[in-house]
């Protein structure tokens, strides 16, 4: 079917064994994508605590924020809990072949998955064991001789399993909020690196990208680019003295991060310093602490250690917020501790349809003209599937169905 | 100078929504290999993203430290061994109206 790449890859790290299958139109039809296409697939792989990786099918166009992929999971208690990852996380596994990844049982050495041009392989990881985030991703960018190279990587925190790790993309923090990193990393996973340089064939091509462009300016124009702060003044004016520039995601005209420069003047544009500071990407952790009084520098410095040991930027917040300090010698305790899991918070109705499609929810928040008309006729000038107004809702998981009624 | 974009890098946000753009005017689908213009992406810690495009006689590094136009052949400062580099890719048909300046949500990107 048009927009999908028809191939699912499984990953069973226990045999040290990887599948590719192909996507059906049945299955396709019946899930979408996604979060839906995840719940499926974590029913038929039940055995060996599996873990889905997967894109929707607008994932990788041009429909404005096309940029997400979803991480899925089932807690012991049986309900799901999904991570949204974007940036070029999304779009670089589409390309690279595959709709989505099932990762599932233990790796007896430490290995990462390679993912490109519709290929996979499991790749000795020893060197990278005890390495941060940063370094694993640079190690992975220079082994494959391509610093474009997507990594999803695990750190120090996720392999001593903690459940306050979260897997970071390339270096920065991602949406995951349910410990992806302490799971995959428990499963002697170090990184899953993608590289996608494919084509995805469109139904109606013409009338897609129209409409998208179209769409593209419709967003830009009612929610132009600010960064991470967005319309906050009190952390506009706390992040001020470091903001660097702002940044989106694949396909998205928002550019809902900043990058903040602490170890070099921020209006240095050319290449100097190698580390000169962190994009920032978790907008709730900055506000904890700046709330708690804390001090700019050393709370970017605290969530930039953070994100190297693979930890989520939000407990870590939390607890400097409680401490009053910004030491990083929280981090172990954070560590230590460990967090509940918590799946996709505060998404409006619209939004959680974007975890099928593949459709970043901020923006569907932030933008009223993408509405679920839009995401339909998308989807059908798209792929060729059409659906009435409301069923993408009766296809979500559970818990993000939840979410949907909720908002 | 025959470069029939101009760039402002600084109001680039590093979407890409421009090279997926041209690639859909060549293959009538999405891709990130056969468009004349590509998002540098390559010093991700550094936060030096821009963009690099190939005229029939130039290549034109358009990043937040300022646009330079190489005449093609002559030695690159550097250059990325990553996927299919600019000196690959098919040069600017200059197509108007031009799907990368359509599809650019911040002004990065005009005729």
């Amino acid at each position: 079917m048009y927009l999908y790449n028809e191939k699912l890859l499984v990953v069973d790290l226990t045999a040290g064994t990887l599948q590719v299958q192909s996507l059906s139109d049945d299955l396709a039809e019946k899930t979408i994508g996604g979060a839906g296409l995840a719940a499926l697939l974590l029913e038929e792989h039940a055995e060996g605590d599996p873990v889905v990786f997967a894109t929707g099918p607008l994932t990788g166009t041009l429909f404005p924020g096309a940029a997400l992929a979803v991480l899925t999971r089932k807690l012991a208690s049986g309900a799901l809990v999904h991570a949204p990852l974007s940036l070029f996380m999304g779009s670089e596994l589409k390309y690279a072949g595959f709709d989505a990844v099932v990762i599932k049982g233990v790796s007896a050495r430490p290995v990462y998955l390679w993912v490109h041009d519709g290929l996979a392989s499991l790749e000795d990881a020893s060197t990278l064991v005890g390495l941060d985030t940063w370094e694993v991703s640079d190690a992975i960018k220079g082994d494959r001789g391509d610093n474009v190279v997507q990594v999803l990587a695990v750190g120090p925190a996720g392999e001593a399993g903690s459940s306050a790790a979260q897997l970071v993309a390339n270096y920065w923090a991602t949406g995951d909020r349910a410990g992806f990193g302490g799971i995959l990393g428990a499963k002697g996973l170090k990184a899953i690196a993608l590289r996608g340089l494919g084509l995805i064939d469109v139904e109606e091509p013409e009338e897609l990208f129209e409409r998208s462009l179209e769409l593209g300016m419709t967003a830009a124009g009612s929610a132009p680019a600010q960064g991470i702060a967005g319309e906050d003044s009190a952390l506009q004016a706390w992040l001020a003295p470091f903001i660097h520039r702002h940044r989106g995601c694949f396909s998205c005209p928002l550019a809902c991060f900043t990058y903040l420069k602490y170890d070099e003047d921020p209006a240095q544009m050319g290449p100097a310093a190698e580390e000169p500071g962190f994009l920032a990407t978790d907008r709730e952790a900055l506000e904890v602490l700046r709330v708690a009084g804390l001090e700019a520098e050393g709370s970017l410095r605290l969530l930039e250690a953070a994100s190297r040991r693979g930890l989520a930027p939000l407990p870590v917040a939390n607890l400097a917020a409680g401490r009053g300090s910004t030491d990083t010698s929280l981090l172990g305790e954070v560590e230590a501790a460990g967090q509940e899991p918590e799946g996709p918070v505060a998404l409006t109705e619209t939004g959680v349809l974007g975890y099928l499609l593949g459709v970043c929810p901020v923006v569907l928040a932030a933008e009223p003209a993408l509405s679920e008309e839009e995401l339909l006729e998308a989807l059908r000038m798209g792929s060729g599937l059409e659906l009435e107004p409301g069923a993408l809702a009766g296809l979500l998981p559970s818990g993000l169905l939840g979410l949907a009624r909720g908002a | 100078m025959s470069m029939h974009l101009q760039f402002e890098p600084l109001k680039c946000i590093g979407c890409g929504r421009c090279e997926v753009a041209c690639g859909h005017l060549r293959d009538e689908g999405y891709t990130v290999t056969s468009a004349s213009l590509m998002l540098y992406r390559a010093e991700e810690k550094k936060n030096f993203f821009g963009l690099l495009y190939k005229t029939q006689t130039e290549l034109v590094a358009a990043r937040p430290d300022g646009v330079r136009v190489n005449k093609q052949g002559e030695p690159q400062e550097e250059s990325s061994p990553g996927g299919k580099p600019i000196l690959l890719r098919p040069p600017c048909d200059e197509c108007d109206p031009a799907p990368c300046v359509r599809s650019c949500p911040t002004g990065a990107v005009t005729l």
